[in-house]
């Protein structure tokens, strides 16, 4: 099997991608093939890239207080196009929001100061446990 | 690693035969990876009926390649029901990932059913595109797309595979691309069919131009014509119309003379011919291991040439018996 294809995505109007940047020289350096959207992503057209790209992972990168609103219907999208491709967010996201969010089907949320390693290991025990289905 | 297996494999070749752009995306994926069960799988969509009209675009990195399809997909999507891009970039060297930009130049086309974008990661090869690329555009074209533009990693010297893939050859430059020796001395001016110099709202860009146009008309005879060269600002749009109706133009001009054809059939050979390797240099790699754990110590002993011989015999009667079975 090939390289872990990741999509990062930034959703909603929020236009700060330095955090998405970031991250995805991280995935970059762990060796992974990382995908940017760009900024100003609506859930139906991260979904269509996640599909061209033949996407094992998508990383939502979001600031704009806007996740439980978007994320959700990114899932929903997901679902309706028959992909089954798992969803993780970054970003600030209150505590509170978390839960709601894990139970909306995100896989994991990485809050401000979650170590890199964590996430590069997060993102490969997902895909090696969706690629093993 | 899991491999498919037979019943996976045909569900996905019947989604994408129906159609399916998922199986599509998978299969893609697939042909990039060096497996045996690649080749059962790539072998099932030839022959390939469907014939797309194949551009390659080259430039050094920062040119604006991905910017200027961004604006000409507009163009040929007046003419084309369906175009499907393959935008290269560089894979690391050091850790093997790959950062892959180029689809945020082209966002704006996202929700158009009628364009397929694909990022793809060179994976180190030399050339301008990654391993596959020939079985790549393979599955483009048995899908049913009718046109394919293939961005190379913006390299500058090297991307000279982009000319074995294509049918006809857009080279993107920018002004301060160097001066006429620099043009002279650049392979990439002989790749092109035809020449962009993009960000031509920059100063210096009509010296770049002229100074193209003299090196592409250097030793041509009189009756010869120079590939042509627009001015564009592909940010604006500007050169962008003129630009997508010449390459309309080339590619149906040398289509009537018979060289698309012939750079087609060069495609065949190409890709035959990298199977060929690709076979080959496996099966010496598994002799080559077995070598080193068997004799490593008896250097003193050896006829290299005889053992190669004995090797290459070996290896063409065990081919043989494998396909007997």
């Amino acid at each position: 099997m090939g390289k872990i294809r990741v999509v990062v995505a930034k959703l909603g109007l929020d236009g700060h991608d330095r955090g998405a940047r970031v991250i995805s020289r991280f995935l970059r350096d762990a060796g992974m093939e990382v995908i940017y959207t760009g900024i100003r992503q609506s859930p139906e057209d991260v979904c269509r890239v996640a599909l061209h790209e033949d996407a094992d992972l998508i990383g939502v990168s979001i600031l704009s207080g806007a996740h439980n609103a978007l994320v959700p219907r990114l899932i929903a999208e997901l679902e309706r196009s028959a992909l089954d491709i798992p969803v993780v967010v970054g970003g600030i996201v209150p505590d509170d929001d978390i839960d709601f969010l894990r139970s909306k089907g995100v896989r994991a949320v990485f809050t401000p100061g979650t170590p890199v390693e964590e996430i590069v290991k997060t993102v490969n025990a997902i895909v090696e446990e969706k690629r093993a289905g | 690693m899991r491999s498919l297996k037979k019943k996976e494999r045909d569900k996905l070749i019947g989604d994408f035969r129906s159609g399916s752009v998922a199986a599509l995306a998978r299969l893609l994926s697939l042909c990039e990876s060096e497996s045996r069960s690649r080749r059962d799988l790539m072998s099932s969509i030839y022959p390939v009926e469907n014939q797309p009209f194949v551009l390659g675009i080259t430039g050094p990195a920062g040119a604006g390649k991905s910017s200027l399809i961004n604006r000409l997909l507009f163009v040929f999507r007046k003419r084309f029901e369906r175009i499907a891009v393959l935008a290269f970039d560089p894979t690391s060297k050091l850790t093997g990932g790959a950062f892959l930009g180029d689809r945020v130049r082209m966002a704006e086309h996202i929700k158009d059913e009628g364009v397929y974008i694909r990022s793809m990661a060179d994976q180190g090869r030399a050339g301008g595109v990654g391993a596959g690329i020939h079985d790549t555009i393979g599955l483009l074209s048995a899908f049913g797309f009718e046109m394919v533009i293939v961005e190379t990693v913006g390299t500058g010297q090297s991307e000279s595979d982009v000319r074995l893939i294509a049918d006809l050859v857009l080279v993107v430059l920018t002004p301060g691309f160097g001066d006429e020796i620099q043009a002279m001395k650049a392979g990439i001016l002989e790749l092109g069919d035809l020449f962009a110099v993009n960000k031509a709202d920059q100063p210096d860009a009509e010296r770049t131009e002229t100074e193209i146009k003299a090196s592409l008309a250097l030793g041509r005879s009189q009756t010869a014509e120079a590939p042509p060269v627009f001015a564009t600002v592909a940010t604006q749009g500007r050169g962008v119309v003129e630009l997508a109706g010449c390459l309309l133009e080339k590619y149906q001009e040398l289509g009537r003379e018979g060289v698309i054809d012939a750079r087609r059939s060069k495609r065949v050979e190409a890709h035959v011919e990298e199977m060929l390797k690709e076979h080959c240099a496996m099966l010496v790699a598994s002799e080559i291991k077995a070598f080193r754990t068997k004799r490593a110590k008896a250097a003193g002993r050896i006829n290299p040439y005889r053992l190669a011989g004995a090797l290459i015999s070996k290896i063409f009667k065990a081919e043989n018996n494998a396909k007997k079975d």
